[in-house]
């Protein structure tokens, strides 16, 4: 008992502080360094407490960007992507984890191939084919694009939640009288309700986050998302750290807002199912 | 109420031959059992009749209508799971509900045929529950009361009591046996477990590797077994077998075997099927017996009471399987238990000539008529 007790201190010490520390410190660097002042930020020793503690920089974030604008913009990237992956996504993944039909593992096996290259290897071939649709300067086009990178991944995802679900379950539906549609919105969907939520919720921060393709597709500043929106801080010859922190904070903390406002909802669903 | 009839069932899986032309006529209100063991095609041919699965060639017949083509939901059949397949995520009384709230009972049918079916399931304390707060036989009967609640034309059960413990399990093969004599509907009851086919099935079907073996009541089964696999399958301990040879003495016909010369009956031989008499001479046979007719006892050996040496008696309470070696052959006699022969005893046997069975040796199936 002793020996244990000691034990979990020891890997506390050793593991989770400093791991706690390394996960933590960029979010304390970020809180700091947006309430400092330019000359601030770029002195030596570095502060961590603000020694003339600002306001104004986020009231400077405001004036010189669009932010209202970039956040709705990062808002429906992330929701359009988690819409798109939803919907392309769970009938594919569905099919896949309940028929058995020829070319269905090579199939698999291609999706995840999809995964192995990095996104910047196609931009500019993605680039040239949205300039020749006209599609420049929309969200719509960013969150296809997004979404079709990331839903090789989901549906492999949800191939492995679906197949957790025993067939007889919608088997004995169809028996009671339902349509094999109906089985599986009233059966099989619910019941993977906790990776339905795993895979939206990556599929929007995958979008909130999305970065490459709305610098590369979007020059209008009332389209850009924040994350290019804050990048404009980066110019050329110097980078504007106490404005970009504030900005960014911003944008985490609307993050983290949204998710507890519908974590409750999401929970709350799984919690039905798993409950005695 | 419905007669089903399967005509020339096949069902291929890639080349494997799950389901092998297989042909049955189940009547109205009957319960068969298809029973054999696990991958013999008895759970395939239930899943195509309820349409679970798709018909490579052949018919399925409901009333006389063809079906393969038509989706479960069309069918009317209900259908309980081997894991009961309850809805997790409904209630029990939800579970029971469900197919009627497919077809749009009024609310308060549905109260009204819910309520009455858990009665007479006795899972009436239950209904606010969540299955998982179930136990397996409590479980089970919700299964039984969502396929009873809305009268269909036909019941298929698949395996229903496999997940239950032995105790369970034989108060739910009853309570299954009311059900269905008191419903009259038509059932179709797949196991791998003889016992359960045999007290439960108006008729049985056995199968093996796709095919069907013989098609008929428990104790023409029983008795007369087609051929060698539903002899040895149907009954416990199983049908004891060993090779001979039909050889006449003084004009009697006998069954000439490495430890005895043992003596059919008259009626027995009668039921030799006539194609086979010319060759009485020297025809190969393999002779099955059954452990209940042998009897022991230490009467004088004679060829056609040959004397055997007791391995090993296991008491059973009213009956006791006694094994027996006669040189190489090992066979099961059963005795009543009150006067078991002593382990490594010699004792004599006595084979009832009336009970042999007689299979071909190269074909397995029997040599004799089977009733009509």
């Amino acid at each position: 008992m002793q020996r244990i007790q000691w034990f979990k201190w020891l890997s506390l010490v050793l593991y989770g502080i400093p791991m706690l520390f390394v996960l933590v410190f960029p979010f304390i660097v970020m809180v700091s360094t947006s309430f400092k002042t330019l000359e601030e930020v770029s002195q030596i020793p570095p502060t961590f407490i603000p020694r003339n503690f600002t306001l104004e920089n986020y009231r400077a974030v405001w004036n010189i960007i669009p932010l209202a604008a970039h956040f709705r913009n990062s808002f429906l990237l992330g929701v359009g992507e988690t819409f798109l992956i939803m919907v392309l996504g769970v009938p594919a993944a569905y099919a896949l984890a309940r028929f058995r039909f020829a070319g269905r593992q090579p199939y698999l096996i291609f999706l995840l191939v999809t995964q192995m290259f990095p996104a910047i290897v196609v931009v500019l071939g993605v680039f040239r084919v949205v300039v020749a649709l006209g599609l420049l300067n929309n969200l719509a086009i960013v969150a296809v694009t997004t979404a079709s990178f990331s839903l090789a991944f989901c549906i492999w995802l949800l191939v492995g939640y679906f197949s957790a679900i025993p067939p007889e379950i919608e088997e004995a539906a169809m028996m009671d009288g339902d349509s094999r549609l109906g089985a599986m919105i009233k059966m099989t969907l619910p019941l993977s309700w906790p990776g339905l939520v795993a895979v939206g919720v990556f599929a929007f921060m995958d979008g909130w986050n999305e970065f490459l393709f709305s610098l590369t597709f979007i020059s209008n500043d009332e389209m850009m998302p924040l994350t290019v929106g804050l990048f404009r801080f980066i110019s050329r010859f110097q980078i504007q750290w106490h404005h970009l922190m504030a900005g960014s904070l911003l944008a985490t903390v609307v993050a983290v807002a949204l998710f507890m406002a519908v974590q409750d909802k999401l929970t709350r669903g799984m919690l039905a199912i798993s409950e005695k | 109420m419905s007669i089903v009839v399967c005509r020339d069932l096949v069902k291929r899986f890639g080349t494997m031959v799950a389901v092998d032309h297989v042909n049955v006529e189940i009547q109205d209100g009957e319960f068969m059992v298809f029973v054999g063991p696990s991958g013999c095609g008895k759970t395939t041919t239930l899943r195509m009749i309820g349409g679970l699965e798709t018909v490579t060639t052949g018919d399925i017949l409901i009333d006389g209508v063809r079906v393969n083509n038509l989706a479960p939901r069309q069918r009317d059949i209900a259908m309980v799971f081997q894991n009961y397949a309850l809805y997790p995520h409904y209630k029990v009384f939800d579970n029971i509900a469900y197919p009627l709230r497919l077809r749009k009972t009024p609310k308060a049918e549905i109260e009204e045929r819910v309520n009455a079916v858990a009665r007479m399931l006795g899972v009436q304390h239950l209904l606010d529950r969540w299955p998982r707060q179930l136990s397996g036989g409590e479980r089970q009967r919700v299964a039984l009361g969502r396929a009873i609640v809305r009268n269909p034309k036909l019941y298929l059960m698949d395996e229903p009591l496999s997940n239950l413990d032995a105790k369970l399990r034989v108060q739910m093969r009853r309570e299954i046996i009311h059900l269905q004599r008191n419903l009259g509907t038509t059932t179709i009851y797949v196991t791998h477990d003889q016992v359960e086919a045999m007290t439960m099935g108006d008729r049985i079907m056995v199968m093996r590797a796709g095919k069907v073996q013989q098609i008929g009541a428990p104790e023409v089964l029983y008795n007369h077994p087609a051929n060698l696999f539903v002899a040895q399958f149907i009954g416990s301990p199983a049908m004891n077998a060993f090779k001979g040879r039909l050889e006449t003495d003084d004009g009697k016909i006998v069954v000439a075997t490495e430890f005895g010369r043992l003596p059919i009956s008259d009626q027995l031989l009668a039921r030799l099927k006539p194609d086979r008499s010319p060759t009485l001479g020297a025809r190969e046979v393999i002779c099955g017996v059954r452990p209940e007719d042998i009897a022991l006892d230490d009467a004088p050996v004679t060829p056609a009471s040959p004397e055997a040496q007791v391995d090993l008696v296991e008491g059973l309470g009213a009956d006791a399987y006694v094994s027996l070696t006669v040189g190489s052959i090992t066979l099961i006699a059963r005795t009543p238990a009150d006067c078991p022969p002593a382990e490594n005893q010699r004792v004599t046997m006595h084979l009832n000539p009336n009970k042999l069975h007689l299979f071909d040796p190269v074909t397995e199936e029997t040599l004799l008529e089977l009733p009509k």
